[in-house]
């Protein structure tokens, strides 16, 4: 009975130990700086975006602001300016879309590349 | 560096102090994935997984527990997905936690001299074929030493099924490693 109590001691005691003990496998020695370079990349994206949206944001106000200036004056008669606008509005929307892909390719996707670039040497 | 002050600035973008909150949480997470997976391979994956939540995430940290805690759900939550993903395992089949073990542990050759490293051995090898949430509470029970309230707050479960997979598993490995190594007797008092 005595010799049970004891052998079942010893088995909880090494049950503990072991459970105790670290696993053989260990994280990689670069693990946390391989981390941080991606945090980096993450914010370096995250800070790209939010100027380009900001950016956009300025923009789209200043010609919005521009177009009620110029819609303004003539609200009775309509302005010609506008009405040659409406007349061709595909051409519009083609140079808009353009000046857009333009903007983001300088403002985020060059900017990204060169960081990413730098980051490397 | 106190919790509330390294979170303030890894919120701020402070890289430093994310490098910081890596290393001093990474074993914690490091140890949970590797039991909750099994697989090694996909283990150091699922870490970086686990770290990019924390920092896209910490702005949600509102301060009700300890920074390891929540981190510790972060990292039991992300390892239920994945095991989701694989469909590898049924999640929460625990009825029959003994079955779990049939079949599942292999013995080294029968020449292996067997002393105290191989029967601890033997113990992880048990560990690594029980159910999920009795690795998982195993883990940080014993491991990283935490509380129950710790343990309900990462795994949701209630205390009482805590204690109760806790005390499940230490019988299982007994009774599993006396039926494993009948002649357990002369090892165990052998003074190395």
């Amino acid at each position: 009975m005595n010799a049970d109590r004891k052998e079942q001691d010893q088995i909880e005691s090494l049950i503990s130990e072991a459970l105790g003990s670290e696993p053989d496998f260990r994280l990689s020695p670069g693990f946390t700086d391989r981390l941080v370079r991606k945090v980096e990349r993450h914010i370096a994206i995250r800070e790209i975006f939010t100027e380009f949206a900001v950016k956009i944001v300025v923009v789209t106000g200043i010609l919005a602001i521009l177009l009620l200036c110029l819609f303004l004056p003539f609200l009775r008669d309509g302005n010609p300016f506008l009405i040659l606008l409406a007349q061709n509005k595909s051409l519009v929307l083609s140079v808009a879309l353009v000046a857009f892909f333009i903007f983001f390719t300088d403002q985020v996707l060059l900017r990204y590349v060169f960081r990413k670039q730098a980051s490397h040497t | 560096m106190e919790d509330v002050e390294l979170i303030a600035q890894v919120k701020s973008g402070n890289t430093n102090a994310f490098r910081f909150l890596v290393d001093k949480h990474k074993n914690l997470v490091w140890h949970l994935v590797l039991r909750m997976v099994s697989q090694q391979e996909d283990a150091e994956d699922i870490c970086q997984e686990v770290f990019m939540r924390v920092f896209k995430d910490i702005g949600k940290f509102r301060g009700d527990s300890k920074l390891s805690t929540w981190i510790g759900t972060i990292t039991y939550n992300t390892c239920i997905d994945h095991l989701r993903r694989k469909g590898r395992e049924k999640i929460f089949a625990t009825d029959n936690p003994e079955a779990h073990l049939v079949g599942k542990i292999s013995l080294d050759s029968a020449s292996a001299k067997v002393d105290k490293s191989y029967l601890k051995g033997l113990v992880h090898k048990i560990i690594d074929a029980m159910p999920l949430h009795y690795r998982t509470v195993i883990t940080l029970y014993h491991l990283e030493e935490m509380s129950y309230k710790e343990m309900e707050a990462i795994t949701g479960m209630p205390e009482g099924t805590i204690k109760s997979y806790l005390n499940r598993s230490r019988q299982m490995l007994r009774e599993k490693m006396l039926e494993l190594v009948p002649d357990i007797e002369p090892v165990l008092f052998n003074p190395d």
